[in-house]
């Protein structure tokens, strides 16, 4: 007759804290024949892919070869990946979509309306209105 | 407020509210509220209510060597320390979350202590030996004698070495049955626990790591958790 | 990071190797897979078997075995993932690749013999029998030690009001084996997942299992759809809560001389951080009564509760509004569809703001009196 326990898990807040980078992995995939590699190659032959490495220690980066188009895939820590077609793209647009997926968080892309701007897992600041706390004088009668 | 005998009762007359409280001894009746200098009351005689810190407090002190570590407990925290949740009905504050606190601090200090020890606590087999890690012996965690140090068995005896065991209040289950069906084991390990919980809880983890050290985990000293684990394991 | 660069060329020119090694042993016997397996299982018995491919096996499968069983660090080193995962856990540079290896090596992945016989369909294993020596059992147990009690001590400061079992249960919130496991998820272990046959067709190099997660052979229920061995303590979750306490024991091991607030640090960043509501822990069952005896042993006057507000009482929906007020204070409020429900609710209410009372900082530590017993 005491009080008793529910089984309750903690969620995890990114950043509040540490902060572990959510990309965790990249995958750069490119063909040693294929014209429409040519941009990837060129990528991988220059200093960037290097520089990037140095810059990311967070990230594992691993190229494979293997035929058809180029890809640049990523691997999350959240369990996800996101993989982008680099087909026929030059050396400078092969970099942004490699740093447009190291800098996603993993999660799906939504489209925001005006109401979920803001996703928290706190509870409002200001609380709720109530109409049954205002003044008994200016209260609605049913 | 003792107007009768201790079988009749006592009548107890609030002015204000003009109501009587009638409190009961003797036997239990269902539903009469019991004389609380009754059920305060240890079998050994000591009243929960009239403790003498001269007597009870600085005996707790010394047998633990309090002060020579400079160690502060207060007064309430002692005989909260040494009341185990049975007695009264948890009525009064009892050692319950502090013996959960301070189990974890002794079992975290103990494996820093068999961590540290070059030689194996118990013998394990050979292909059981863990490679050392910044020269910490990782093969002692988990081992019988490790396990031996921190046990109720090992625990219970160091409270009953220190000569604190008359002084726990608590409440056997059939005070008619013996001290193992009543317990008594887990009843003074709790309040080694608890000891080392108050300690760590108000005088920071610096002086309760040191003092549990040098009092608890030093084989020099005969009431000590290594003496008695190391008596049992022979 | 240069390092990692070069590794992953490697195996790119390995990948080349791997999918022509993989395609021309498919066409040349595609039934071979199995029977060349159990061969290799038993060739310390059956040398004689051995043909210059299985040779080959032989060697790669004693490299692997020697490298699990005694991690060297320039091997270690080279592994990318676990370069990655030091550098993403901003572990120090004195807590060496080869300890976070080893933290991966948990003991259930040395196969027991049973398993390993053909029979029971263990044919193709992830892991390699290896010895005690380096594995993270140890760690594992010392980690758990840490962890247990600098969680409990933190939630005890911060609510040191709350009964034993909810105070248990926010710490199991904090550190039971599936929250550690999705840590261990979150800061990017990965499984061994390929068996020990597929990793060498692939001539995938022995570094790349060390940084990966080795477990009991998880490829028996993938392979075979049969789960061979049930229990907690070869699941996938056991596994990686066995990681992340081992990785925080051994972060303790190498900095408790040099800097001893370290792994404590690690642990209020990485798992303290959390969100962790407590009031949502609670179950009363008799809320009324055990504010009562609450307010009697506080010395508080008895708790009498209060209607402050109503609307609709004849309608379908009505909603109450109760006080539990003692003496002139007010101790909670409650809503409800009848006066009953509001009543429950308030005390509900009031219990709740005294058990989840959190001290301010600076103030001395709050030695709690224990919960109420009705």
């Amino acid at each position: 007759m005491v009080v008793k326990a529910l089984k309750h898990s903690s969620i995890a807040r990114n950043g509040v804290g540490a902060y572990v980078f959510p990309c965790k992995k990249i995958v750069l995939q490119y063909c040693n024949w294929g014209g429409s590699s040519q941009g990837m190659r060129d990528f991988l032959t220059s200093k960037r892919l290097d520089l990037l490495a140095r810059k990311f220690p967070d990230i594992e980066f691993n190229v494979l070869k293997q035929s058809g188009h180029p890809l640049v895939r990523a691997h999350y820590t959240n369990g996800r990946e996101k993989v982008i077609c680099v087909k026929n793209l030059n050396i400078d647009n092969v970099e942004n979509k490699l740093k447009l997926l190291k800098d996603s968080s993993g999660e799906i892309l939504h489209h925001r309306v005006a109401n979920d701007y803001v996703e928290s897992l706190n509870s409002s600041v200001r609380g709720v209105w109530s109409p049954l706390h205002v003044d008994p004088s200016a209260r609605h009668k049913v | 407020m003792r107007l009768l005998g201790a079988n009749l009762g006592s009548l107890r007359a609030f002015a204000s509210r003009r109501s009587v409280t009638y409190l009961h001894s003797g036997n239990r009746v269902r539903g009469l509220k019991r004389d609380p200098s009754e059920y305060l009351r240890l079998p050994s005689g000591l009243l929960y209510t009239e403790v003498e810190p001269s007597k009870y407090h600085e005996t707790v002190r010394s047998q633990l060597n309090l002060q020579s570590h400079g160690i502060t407990l207060s007064d309430d925290v002692i005989l909260q320390c040494l009341t185990h949740k049975s007695f009264a009905h948890g009525g009064k504050p009892y050692n319950e979350k502090l013996a959960l606190v301070g189990a974890q601090y002794l079992k975290f200090l103990a494996s820093v202590f068999s961590l540290k020890l070059p030689v194996p606590l118990s013998p394990v087999a050979a292909q059981n030996t863990q490679k050392p890690i910044n020269g910490l012996n990782f093969t002692n965690l988990g081992s019988q004698g490790s396990k031996l140090l921190i046990s109720k068995k090992t625990t219970a005896e160091v409270i009953k070495k220190r000569q604190l065991d008359s002084f726990v209040f608590w409440k056997k289950r059939d005070p008619i049955q013996s001290a193992a069906y009543n317990g008594e084991t887990a009843i003074y390990a709790s309040v080694l626990n608890a000891l080392v919980g108050g300690i760590l809880l108000t005088n920071g983890p610096e002086k309760a790591s040191q003092y549990i050290q040098s009092e608890l985990l030093d084989s020099s000293k005969d009431a000590s958790l290594v003496c008695v684990a190391s008596s049992h394991n022979a | 990071m240069f390092k990692q660069v070069l590794a992953s060329k490697r195996l790119l020119r390995n990948f080349h190797v791997a999918t022509r090694a993989g395609r021309v042993s498919l066409t040349r016997c595609p039934t071979l897979y199995r029977p060349l397996h159990h061969c290799s299982i038993m060739m310390q018995k059956a040398p004689q078997v051995a043909t210059s491919e299985l040779d080959r096996y032989r060697v790669y499968y004693k490299q692997l075995q020697d490298a699990v069983n005694e991690v060297p660090e320039t091997l270690a080193s080279k592994s990318p993932a676990l370069n990655s995962l030091h550098s993403r856990l901003r572990l120090p540079g004195s807590f060496p690749k080869s300890t976070l290896a080893r933290c991966l090596t948990c003991r259930s992945s040395q196969l027991p013999k049973k398993a390993v016989s053909p029979s029971s369909g263990a044919a193709f294993t992830n892991t390699v029998p290896t010895n005690n020596f380096c594995d993270n059992h140890g760690l594992n147990i010392f980690g758990k030690n840490l962890l247990t009690y600098h969680v409990s001590r933190q939630v005890m400061t911060q609510y040191p009001r709350l009964p034993t079992v909810v105070l248990n249960a926010a710490v199991d919130g904090y550190i039971s084996h599936n929250v550690l496991a999705s840590i261990g998820r979150s800061w990017g272990i990965e499984l061994e997942n390929a068996s020990v046959m597929d990793r060498f067709l692939k001539e995938e190099p022995i570094q790349l299992t060390l940084g990966r997660l080795r477990f009991f052979n998880n490829s028996l229920k993938r392979e075979d759809g049969v789960e061979l061995i049930t229990g907690q303590n070869f699941s996938e979750e056991a596994a990686y809560a066995l990681a992340v306490r081992s990785i925080i024991g051994a972060l303790w091991a190498y900095t408790h001389e040099t800097n001893p607030a370290l792994a404590f640090k690690f642990i209020d960043n990485h798992i303290l951080s959390r969100k962790l509501d407590v009031t949502k822990i609670f179950q009363f069952e008799h809320p009324t009564r055990e504010l009562a005896v609450l307010c009697r042993r506080e010395g508080l006057e008895a708790p009498v509760s209060r209607l402050l507000a109503e609307s609709g009482r004849l309608s379908k929906a009505p909603v109450f509004i109760v006080g539990v007020f003692s003496g002139s204070e007010k101790l909670g409020e409650g809503f409800g569809a009848s006066l009953k429900e509001a009543k429950a609710r308030a005390a509900t209410d009031a219990l709740t703001k005294w058990y989840c009372y959190e001290p301010v900082k600076g103030q001395p530590s709050v030695i709690d009196h224990g919960a109420v017993i009705v």
